[in-house]
């Protein structure tokens, strides 16, 4: 009995089908950890790591120290542009609160890597507040509580078509304080689409 | 000498399936096309999975696919048509692929529905016009080396 023969055309559909199973192997990979990325920007934790106050006279000197982790698995995340606002609220008594506005905090340019479980400290920012919020009476107050909201840039794998930038509310009185992620602000080029996403963190 | 007749068998009746497979191109078509989206959607989610982006390698490979899908095709106006449903279909598993994660995620809104946006835009700049008409290209040459070796 003669052997039946494949054909070149039938070899090179085979050879096609083979192709096809290993480039679906290729993209799974990716699949994978791309998978992983929108619970990971969700969850990049921010913490305030230290809030010192130091009274100097009639004002208080506050330093305070910001760290970023990434507690998830995903791989190819990193920081820059850290930076912070702050307000504070004085409490004068259980029924009055004088609330005064803040500023920006003034960071240096940094970058760093967000690999899976690893924590990136920001660096020590002082400023200085008021210590009498009250210059008439010159009440003390019994209780100085400090929001920030800091602010980033998240470097992925989408840096060339959007920046994406989360944003967070933290409130201590001087004790180390986990931030609650606000906003995940996507920044594209011109011409391309851009917003903010308000919302729980 | 059993065990060499046994192999020779087994080797007849592989290519007798294979052959049955292929038997029309009908059959071909049905199995060709998608294989051929999948082969074209795996080579652009695995550069836009980790780059947001192609690279002139993972054009290329797009290209060489086309050519070779072309070239079991043979017939041009089937190849043309195969290739249209491959591109529809291919568009249609990208965008899907690629925001389904964010839709499903709890990402704060309107998040979700502008990097599906997003995607929309990524897919749709990765493939038109230029690497379309290229692979279209790829595709009719293809065809035409296809019916002059086979």
């Amino acid at each position: 009995m003669l052997p039946t023969k494949i054909s070149k055309r039938n070899l090179l559909t085979i050879g096609f089908a083979a192709f096809t199973l290993a480039m679906l192997i290729v993209a799974a990979f990716g699949a994978v950890n791309y998978n992983r990325f929108y619970p990971a920007i969700t969850q990049i934790q921010t913490r305030i790591l230290t809030l010192q106050t130091i009274p100097l006279n009639n004002i208080i000197e506050v330093k305070v120290a910001f760290a970023v982790k990434n507690p998830t698995d995903y791989q190819g995340l990193s920081l820059s542009h850290f930076g912070s606002t702050y307000s504070v609220v004085y409490i004068m008594s259980p029924t009055n609160n004088i609330t005064a506005l803040g500023g920006n905090l003034a960071y240096p340019s940094m970058t760093g890597s967000l690999n899976p479980g690893t924590t990136f400290n920001i660096a020590v920012t002082t400023f200085n507040i008021t210590a009498n919020p009250t210059q008439m009476t010159g009440q003390q107050p019994m209780m100085i509580v400090f929001f920030f909201q800091p602010s980033f840039i998240l470097s992925t794998f989408l840096d060339k078509v959007t920046e994406v930038i989360p944003s967070y509310e933290c409130t201590s009185s001087g004790t180390p304080a986990l931030c609650d992620q606000t906003e995940l602000g996507l920044i594209t080029g011109a011409g391309g689409l851009g917003g903010t996403g308000r919302g729980g963190g | 000498m059993a065990w060499e007749e046994q192999v020779e068998e087994e080797a007849r009746t592989t290519a007798q399936r294979i052959n049955q497979l292929f038997a029309s191109e009908n059959r071909r078509g049905v199995i060709l096309i998608p294989l051929w989206t999948l082969a074209m959607t795996a080579t652009f989610a695995q550069a836009l999975f980790q780059r947001a982006s192609m690279t002139l390698f993972d054009y290329g490979l797009a290209v060489a696919i086309c050519f070779v899908a072309g070239a079991i095709v043979i017939d041009l106006g089937r190849a043309l048509l195969s290739y249209i449903a491959t591109m529809a279909l291919t568009t249609f598993l990208l965008i899907t692929l690629l925001s389904y994660p964010a839709t499903t995620t709890n990402l704060p809104s309107p998040g979700n529905l502008l990097f599906s946006t997003l995607w929309i835009i990524v897919v749709f700049t990765t493939i038109f016009p230029i690497p379309l008409i290229a692979c279209l290209v790829a595709t009719v040459i293809g065809a035409m080396a296809g019916e002059k070796y086979f």
